[in-house]
């Protein structure tokens, strides 16, 4: 079913449920944990690339 | 080891202990006693997470690692990283919710008290006969270069890291860890620049990785998928993945290390510090190793660096044999070293056969000097059965103490003993911790209100455990290779712990009655496959599989055996 469903001033304001502060990492530039495991474990395999490269370079 | 050295190393270690005893007097609470400070950050967890797992055998062996094998061993790492993503996003978030002390706690809330039990017991038997390894194995290699007694070592060693770790707990252990790791980034950082600055004149970094490179000491990362293979990316990733598990998620030892904390955040930021350091740091150590293996190639090298015994035979009824096989290692070593010379002249020409025979020249000449180096293992071995003929643990203790200036030599053994006594402390604080609260606790129920006492017991225990380690120690004879010794008792008793928590956190409809007997069915397997593997060859397989008959037979016994068991009400969990 399409369409927007029309306001009703008399409905009480949905209420957001109180976010979860553990689900904030604090740490600038990530808003979730996951974004932070994504880091992780790209910077891995950012290393295994470049351990990969020194071992061919240095053969 | 001069004045200014005894200075460096006593002033280092004394003050960090004193420090940590002294901050930390007055904890009288439980739960700082048990779980560290409440303000603790996560960088502070990061590094104490690090420290536990560091212990001197990875500074003393793992160099010794690189300059024989390569650098290879830094796959064994590779599974660590999603092992310490699995462990921050399932494990702990239920550990912090739930309150408990312990990971066996865990288990008494989602299955039932024999489960704990045996989830705790598994852990003190583990842990209980590896602490005597944990203090001997280094205490005998430092004991032997620096021809200190092995006995006044262990008790030097144990009797310091006892009286922090009882005054203070795990705040303690935490707040010495912090200063300690600090001691050894410096100290190997220093090792690494006065390495390179020993190299030839003409030889510097880049060159020097050349030649440990042509040597065959540099590959990093192997994709093959022959099994023969020790060092894989896919045994890393894979094996690993489990080992990295177990330890991290149910060792109790690091699971005291981020439970604590101001929030959930510092714990799992101090695990992702070290999902993200940990690699990159076992490389840097590899490296040293594979340098020190360079250094060693245009200066005259032993033919056996254990040099306190090779001595000994040197000066012995035999020891004109052994004389015999260091000259001829001395004579193929100066040919090697020349030839490695040669090798470096024709490596920028263009004349790529001449790379190519200067290459295999150098390569036939390592080989030539590896066989003397095995001869004289051999050797050793025919004439005293009970001689120590692993020496690579020795390369790098032993690079220390004949090359660097003093000042320096006091700074890497403070590295040693300053990782001796944080990984000792780590694992003294669980053993003592596992003790009052699943034990102790367990069986006088009605003492668990009674804060003060419950601190005192977890002072004794801690106690008690040094005391045990000591004892183990100066009394135990041990295996030779002492890192294996550790590694298959850990491999004994992770496989079956990491399978119990697997069940509880993800078959949530098998009860504790299945798992528990999962778990004593496959731990005796274990233990059967272990001790019958001598008169049965096809029970003669790598101790790593154990983790892996250990976890899944556990896994799978259970959903087995829950089929034929009645379904027992879901007890309260954080889920």
């Amino acid at each position: 079913m399409s369409g927007s469903k029309p306001e009703s001033s008399s409905q009480p304001p949905s209420v957001q449920p109180e976010p979860d502060p553990d689900d904030f990492p604090g740490v600038p530039g990530f808003k979730n944990w996951r974004g932070i495991y994504i880091f992780v474990i790209a910077f891995f395999a950012v290393v295994v690339v470049l351990l990969t490269l020194f071992s061919q370079h240095y053969r | 080891m001069n004045t200014f050295d005894w200075v460096v190393l006593l002033g280092t270690m004394i003050s960090i202990a004193t420090y940590g005893a002294w901050h930390t007097r007055h904890t009288n609470h439980l739960d700082t006693y048990l779980k560290g400070s409440k303000t603790t950050k996560w960088g502070t967890i990061g590094i104490s997470v690090m420290a536990t797992q560091a212990s001197a055998i990875t500074f003393l062996s793992i160099p010794g690692q690189g300059f024989e094998s390569g650098i290879g061993f830094v796959q064994n790492y590779f599974g660590l990283p999603l092992a310490l993503i699995i462990v921050c996003a399932v494990f702990l978030p239920i550990y912090r919710k739930l309150g408990v002390y312990t990971a066996y706690e865990y288990l008494g809330n989602r299955f039932d008290a024999k489960t704990r039990l045996l989830g705790a017991g598994l852990f003190l038997l583990q842990r209980g006969l590896a602490a005597g390894v944990t203090i001997y194995a280094p205490a005998i290699i430092l004991a032997t270069v620096l021809g200190w007694r092995l006995d006044l070592t262990v008790i030097g060693i144990g009797v310091v890291v006892i009286v922090y770790t009882v005054t203070g707990g795990s705040e303690a252990v935490s707040l010495t860890q912090k200063w300690q790791m600090g001691i050894i980034f410096v100290g190997m950082v220093t090792a690494f620049l006065l390495l390179i600055a020993r190299l030839p004149d003409g030889l510097g970094f880049n060159e020097a990785a050349h030649v440990a490179g042509a040597m065959g000491k540099l590959q990093a990362v192997d994709y093959s998928m022959d099994p023969e293979k020790r060092y894989t990316i896919w045994s890393g990733l894979f094996g690993g993945l489990f080992l990295s598990l177990s330890y991290f998620g149910t060792d109790q030892s690091q699971v005291q290390r981020y439970i604590g904390g101001a929030a959930l955040r510092e714990g799992r930021l101090g695990l992702m510090f070290n999902a993200v350091l940990k690699v990159p740091m076992q490389f840097f150590i590899l490296l040293i190793g594979a340098l020190l293996f360079v250094f060693y190639q245009f200066q005259p090298a032993p033919v056996f660096y254990n040099r306190v015994e090779w001595q000994r035979h040197v000066a012995g009824t035999h020891g004109a044999e052994f004389q015999a096989v260091e000259d001829k290692h001395a004579q193929l070593h100066a040919a090697k070293s020349e030839a490695i010379r040669a090798w470096l002249q024709v490596r920028h020409s263009t004349d790529a056969a001449a790379e190519t025979a200067a290459r295999e020249a150098m390569l036939a000449r390592e080989a030539e000097t590896q066989a003397v180096r095995q001869e004289a293992k051999d050797l050793l071995r025919a004439r005293d059965p009970l001689a120590k003929i692993k020496d690579s643990d020795y390369i790098f203790i032993g690079f220390i103490l004949s090359q660097m200036p003093h000042g320096a030599i006091g700074l890497l053994v403070a590295v040693m003993f300053a990782a001796a006594l944080s990984s000792k402390a780590g694992e003294l604080n669980a053993l003592g911790t596992t003790s009052t609260i699943d034990l102790w606790r367990h069986f006088r129920p009605l003492a668990a209100h009674d804060e003060r006492r419950n601190v005192r017991v977890a002072k004794w225990w801690t106690a008690v455990w040094g005391l045990v380690a000591i004892a183990f120690a100066l009394f135990a004879g041990f295996a030779e290779n002492l890192i294996e010794a550790i590694n298959i008792i850990g491999s004994i008793f992770y496989g079956v712990v990491l399978g119990i928590f697997l069940v509880a956190f993800f078959v949530k409809w098998v009860g504790g009655t299945a798992v528990f007997w999962a778990a004593v069915i496959s731990q005796t397997a274990i233990f059967a496959v272990y001790f019958l593997r001598l008169r049965f060859p096809v029970l003669d397989f790598s101790y790593l599989w154990y983790n892996v008959i250990g976890c899944t037979g556990c896994v799978l016994l259970s959903i087995i055996l829950q089929l034929f068991l009645p379904r027992a009400p879901r007890k309260a969990t954080a889920q």
